[in-house]
């Protein structure tokens, strides 16, 4: 039986014709094939990118349009006029210290109003900058022994997480002072975390202290701080569009200047933000905390009147894909950008934001 | 002829263009579903978001309505937990209320006006010593269907008697 396996009779039987359709056939259905797969491949990438160009800038617009909304608050004391500023360079507005809600930096010039040179040599030339700054709420409050002097130490529950040069608010309805605490908050061992009577204190003292730079210039606050004053922490982020280590756009965030360094704290926060631009809406008439004009940050006449901000971010895909190349030119709030042409695919995103604690 | 030994045989061989296929149909049906997974996975981050933008909306009418009601500030509606009425010598006093159905997505809100503190009018506000200022805290919480939720917090004074 083996041997008729390979019998001869079994072997013919194919004719040229038969070969041909044959072939034909199978060439017509792998070209279907390969070229329903290359087409799949080109729609996976596609959404792909898409998808996560998306992504990035839902995260970008979230974390900008919440830090932008809180700029300027300052706890129960509503109105930055009754915030006193102890750190040292707090009259300096080029330092990240000094309060003033909203800075802009228009295409990568120096910081607005103040004139403050942070970071800037590291921006993409034709994209803006915003500085946001506020008290965040930390539900510390102060307990008893309350303050006899302006110049006393400061009790607060124990569990508070406060350290030695935190630069932080002790804020009730009517005042706010801005210090940097000079000392670790003393830390008696306690019975339980819901003790409390179990307390610890610092002290806002002035002059050099290592470890509490950049300090303060005055110790003593502008009133006796009871009961009824909370712990906030100061805050400051500039945001702006830089390379990152291989050379690619991304958002980054500079958070003040390392404690014991000085070197400036900055952060990539999200990849793909090629351009951002910003608006900012000031209130020039009527004093109804209604933005009248949206202007650049060289065109803003009183910052203090700035009451809401327009961003506009420009996002490429992470890789370049496709055939095409794209030169398309993109409008962010009237200012016409011109990115590289590569194959990269780009889109707009914007966003209208309320500075709540400017605006009724 | 057994089984075995057709597998050798010629016409076998024929199938090729059809097993070529088939593989590349398979990597085209894996490319598919992961895209699918991939594009599920992302409208359901986009349909989060949205939500939590409504939850926002939601507490922001809150805190309008808190505003909008004039009984909120008064010192007289003011209860503590145990429902004894204002005593400035004593700290929480609150004033609560809620409202369903917000807008046409049916969210819910609950908003509540907190007794912070009493203090001498602000300078330049042109009250004279003899009234003070009552600071409240207007805590708005917006919920949607789907359990997104933020909660808002917003600081009003009322001018009183001193």
């Amino acid at each position: 039986m083996k041997k008729q396996t390979f019998s001869r009779t079994k072997q013919g039987g194919f004719t040229i014709v038969e070969l041909m359709v044959a072939a034909t056939l199978g060439v017509l259905i792998l070209a279907g094939a390969i070229s329903m797969l290359s087409t799949n491949k080109r729609v996976y990438t596609e959404q792909d990118e898409m998808g996560r160009l998306q992504e990035n800038a839902r995260f970008a617009l979230d974390l900008l349009v919440r830090d932008i909304r809180m700029a300027g608050y300052a706890g129960c004391a509503d109105d930055a006029a009754e915030v006193v500023n102890h750190v040292n360079g707090y009259d300096d507005a080029t330092d990240i210290h000094y309060f003033i809600a909203v800075e802009g930096s228009e295409n990568a010039a120096n910081w607005l109003p103040g004139n403050s040179t942070d970071e800037v040599a590291n921006m993409i030339p034709n994209s803006d900058g915003i500085t946001v700054r506020y008290l965040a709420p930390t539900g510390i409050f102060v307990v008893s022994p309350y303050m006899t002097t302006a110049s006393a130490a400061i009790h607060v529950t124990t569990d508070s997480g406060l350290e030695k040069g935190d630069i932080i608010s002790i804020t009730d309805c009517s005042s706010a002072d801005i210090v940097v605490i000079t000392s670790n908050p003393s830390d008696p061992p306690c019975s339980s975390e819901s003790d409390l009577t179990c307390k610890s204190s610092f002290n806002h003292n002035s002059g050099t202290v290592t470890g509490a730079e950049p300090g303060n210039w005055l110790k003593d606050l502008s009133k006796t701080y009871t009961g009824d004053a909370g712990i906030l922490k100061f805050y400051a982020a500039r945001y702006y569009v830089g390379n990152d280590a291989n050379g690619s756009p991304v958002l980054r965030r500079m958070t003040g200047v390392d404690k014991d360094t000085g070197a400036p704290v900055v952060s990539d926060l999200v990849e793909g933000v090629e351009n951002l631009q910003v608006l900012y809406g000031e209130d020039t008439a009527g004093s109804d905390m209604i933005a009248d004009t949206y202007v650049n940050a060289a065109g803003v006449t009183d910052w203090d009147n700035v009451v809401s901000v327009r961003i506009a971010l420009l996002m490429r895909t992470v890789d370049e894909y496709g055939p095409d190349v794209n030169d398309n030119t993109y409008d962010l709030l009237g200012e016409t950008i011109n990115p590289v042409d590569d194959r990269r695919r780009r889109r707009v995103f914007t966003a209208t934001i309320q500075i709540r604690n400017r605006s009724s | 002829m057994t089984q075995s030994n057709s597998l050798f045989h010629p016409y076998a061989e024929r199938g090729a263009a059809l097993v070529t296929s088939l593989v590349l149909l398979t990597v085209v049906t894996m490319l598919a579903i992961t895209s699918m997974g991939t594009n599920t996975l992302e409208e359901k981050m986009a349909a989060n978001s949205q939500e939590v933008n409504r939850a926002f909306q939601t507490a922001e009418t809150g805190l309008q309505k808190v505003f909008e009601d004039s009984d909120a500030f008064n010192i007289v509606n003011l209860v503590d937990d145990n429902g004894t009425p204002y005593d400035p010598s004593d700290d929480i006093y609150d004033y609560e209320f809620s409202d369903n159905d917000v807008g046409p997505y049916s969210a819910d809100t609950e908003y509540a006006a907190f007794f912070r503190q009493k203090t001498i009018p602000k300078r330049g506000s042109g009250w004279d010593t003899k009234a003070a200022f009552y600071h409240f805290d207007v805590v708005a919480n917006g919920e949607t269907e789907s359990g997104a939720s933020t909660i808002l917090h917003a600081g009003a004074y009322q001018v009183g008697k001193r």
